[in-house]
């Protein structure tokens, strides 16, 4: 049956079905993107439960604003900041959030056995050892795409302390997956121009 | 990962999805869930029709009440074979009130059938 078939085309072009009310046009994008934003919220701290309740709130909340979405930039992107959103509304309704400018949970770099070697460009692994507050500030800007200053109002704190945490956060996630040292690239000259 | 620059690396495995065992049940969850809001809002605005359909008649219905018992109190109970005679016209298809009334309702159960064909389609 020709009607079953999942809608196909571009994101831009889903989205705009979408936002004429075709909700399998939506979960077309679901299905494309559910795993990003859900992997996104697990990389921002998340437990996997948390993960996916938000990831699945983002979509929905995502469907409701889908006419803001214009095809300006992509669709993951626009998703990943609303579900960046909520789940940082999460985390601060319940008081979880504790971000402070001392380093936490210091963990061991650069002391790879045989076995870690294998895990060096696992971004996962990596970023297990950073504190809960680099974590955030380095996913919500490398991987929501968010600038520092938007990540320093939206957590509410100074925007030296976003780039503290940040600062912390690559430099520990540079010695774990054996990146070369290297100057200040393109990213992060938007970043700090946002910022 | 020697040539790239670290933190362009870093977007770029940012923007890896990791592959979920569970995908297609996560969207079959979230699909479901935007079906269930769907209906829920379908009938909420058929409900809110269906009110406002009744109290529309239920307005006109007082209005001609109220306005024939107004004549009542001025006229009397001389008039009140010529009111009963009205009230017969109320309530059979020829007076144009229940005219009125009938097309509003039918109107509104047009309106929603026609939401729920579109929804269908």
């Amino acid at each position: 049956m020709g009607t079953e078939r999942p809608p196909t085309g571009h994101d831009v072009e889903l989205a705009a079905l979408a936002a004429a009310g075709d909700r399998r046009a939506f979960g077309e994008l679901v299905r494309r993107h559910g795993s990003a934003v859900r992997g996104l919220l697990r990389r921002l701290g998340a437990d996997p439960a948390t993960a996916d309740d938000v990831a699945q709130d983002a979509f929905l909340v995502g469907f409701e604003q889908i006419a803001d979405y214009r095809g300006e930039g992509a669709f993951a992107g626009w998703i990943k900041r609303i579900a960046a959103r909520l789940y940082l509304r999460k985390v601060k309704r319940e008081a979880r959030l504790v971000l402070t400018e001392a380093p936490e949970e210091q963990a061991p770099v650069g002391s790879d056995g045989p076995a870690a070697t294998a895990d060096r460009l696992d971004l996962d692994e990596a970023l297990k050892h950073l504190s809960k507050a680099e974590r955030l500030c380095v996913s919500l800007c490398y991987g929501a795409d968010w600038s520092h200053a938007e990540a320093a109002e939206a957590l509410n704190i100074p925007l030296g302390t976003v780039k503290s945490h940040v600062k912390r956060g690559l430099d520990k996630l540079r010695a774990r997956m054996a990146a070369p040292s290297g100057g200040v690239s393109n990213d992060s000259a938007r970043r700090e121009s946002h910022g | 990962m020697a040539d790239l620059d670290f933190e362009t690396q870093l977007s770029r495995l940012y923007g890896q999805a990791p592959a979920f065992p569970d995908a297609d049940l996560f969207t079959q969850q979230v699909t479901d869930k935007l079906d269930r809001g769907w209906a829920l809002r379908r009938a909420l605005i058929g409900a809110t029709g269906v009110v406002a359909g009744v109290a529309a008649a239920g307005q006109l219905i007082s209005a001609r009440f109220s306005d024939e018992f107004s004549q009542m109190s001025h006229e009397g109970a001389v008039q009140l074979d010529k009111l009963t005679q009205r009230y017969d016209q109320l309530f059979t298809l020829g007076g144009s009130e229940t005219l009125w009334v009938g097309a509003a309702l039918v109107a509104l159960a047009l309106a929603f059938a026609v939401t729920r064909l579109v929804d269908e389609v």
